[in-house]
């Protein structure tokens, strides 16, 4: 069951992010959900949880841009997959401890991402796109509390 | 074997992703992986679509709640508004006639222009507004790719960008402002030419304009007609500021493009064959 839910939240996570959050866009930044659902999974469910939703949560974005199929998915594997390690380490019920962990998670997936899309395709990384992650990194950190009271309801038990 | 699977599960499995992503990374754009992304973009596209809508419904609805509690206010202000109305209709019929006019001029431009298909905007890229947005107008409606792609914004007409991903009902333009995309551009006033890139976000960098180019801020951009995609004359933005390249070679610019695709609602699909 918990597998449907989060497949769920990957859907609405992204039609929210292509439709609704074009209108909170600052200097072409948006809130990611998919990538907080996968950073806050991997720490209440480990890495191997964390980096398979990772992977098909990235997947799933890397389908709706255009560009390279597959850079999206590599960076939410291995950020899930780093979430992971700090399973039954961070006191999940604090939301500013989630708050810095999820700002700090998304700007080194940001940098992970270009520095993986200036590896393989013709891309160049420009100040402004260091602002967009900063800014990025900024509204997920403000939904994070939020996004992690839900991903406890679908996984009450830290098992 | 199942020792090491035990310990190292996590770790093997992480390799084996990371291997599948670069594969699909350095695979060609070829149909296996265009289905990968059909498949997820068929489950997404409805929900895009109804969200749309319902984006739509709620700004309805939020102005009917706002104007139900001015009522009182409004029907004061319409009174007044009437003696004031009956005055402009004079004017009106003024203004009817000159719109006549300008219906018979456009009439006579429309008889060399392409033929062009409204589309609304359902969605853009999950990372960045500013690389490329979906319409609602597809295979079906006879959208293919390489279409011209242009919109009305603060009273003009400005290029958005080309289709480049076409699905039955829907296709993917590719903004004027991603990083991928390079057009040719010329210089209203002076004719120079030049060739603006997307910087992915609400600028666009242009090279290759030669030394003695007359270039100054304030010049407006068109599209030169020479690359093959884009008709000449279709306004790109306004240059914002020039400079020296590095390279001493040229000089360059950067630009305000004439349409914020942050802002986009409605878009108009050019086709490629003319009238």
């Amino acid at each position: 069951m918990p597998v449907i839910y989060i497949f769920l939240s990957f859907i609405v996570s992204l039609v929210l992010e292509t439709t609704l959050f074009n209108r909170l866009s600052v200097y072409g930044a948006k809130p990611d959900f998919v990538l907080v659902l996968v950073v806050l999974i991997g720490v209440r469910k480990g890495s191997m949880s964390g980096q398979l939703y990772g992977f098909i949560g990235g997947l799933m974005q890397d389908s709706l841009s255009y560009g390279v199929l597959g850079v999206q998915a590599m960076v939410k594997t291995i950020t899930g997959f780093g979430s992971g390690f700090l399973q039954n380490k961070l006191e999940e019920n604090s939301p500013f401890l989630i708050m810095i962990l999820v700002f700090i998670v998304t700007i080194a997936s940001g940098f992970l991402g270009a520095l993986a899309r200036a590896f393989f395709t013709s891309y160049t990384f420009l100040s402004h796109e260091a602002i967009r992650i900063v800014v990025s990194a900024g509204y997920n950190s403000l939904f994070a509390p939020f996004i992690a009271l839900m991903v406890k309801k679908i996984y009450p038990a830290n098992t | 074997m199942s020792y090491w699977w035990i310990k190292y599960k996590e770790s093997i499995v992480l390799i084996f992703l990371v291997v599948f992503c670069l594969t699909l990374i350095g695979s060609p754009f070829n149909q296996q992986v265009q289905s990968v992304r059909n498949f997820f973009y068929y489950l997404l596209a409805p929900s895009q679509k109804i969200s749309f809508e319902m984006l739509q419904d709620n700004s309805r609805l939020t102005k009917n709640i706002i104007s139900l509690v001015n009522l009182r206010e409004e029907n004061l202000n319409l009174q007044e508004e009437n003696y004031r109305l009956k005055s402009q209709i004079q004017q009106s019929r003024e203004a009817l006639t000159e719109n006549e006019r300008l219906k018979a001029l456009l009439a006579y431009k429309n008889e060399s222009a392409y033929y062009g298909q409204l589309a609304r905007v359902i969605g853009s890229e999950p990372e960045n507004c500013y690389t490329s947005i979906w319409v609602n107008k597809g295979r079906e409606d006879n959208v293919i790719q390489n279409m011209v792609v242009l919109a009305y914004q603060r009273g003009s007409i400005g290029l958005v960008g080309r289709v480049v991903e076409v699905q039955p009902r829907s296709a993917r333009i590719l903004l004027i402002t991603d990083q991928e995309s390079e057009l040719r551009v010329i210089n209203e006033r002076t004719r120079y030419e030049s060739v603006a890139k997307g910087e992915n976000n609400f600028s666009l960098r242009l090279r290759y304009f030669l030394n003695e180019a007359d270039i100054k801020p304030g010049d407006i951009l068109v599209t030169s007609g020479k690359g093959g995609i884009f008709p000449s004359g279709l306004k790109v933005g306004i240059l914002t500021d020039t400079f020296q390249e590095e390279d001493k070679l040229f000089k360059g610019g950067i630009a305000i493009p004439e349409i914020n695709p942050g802002l986009l609602e409605e878009v108009l699909i050019l086709n490629t064959i003319k009238k």
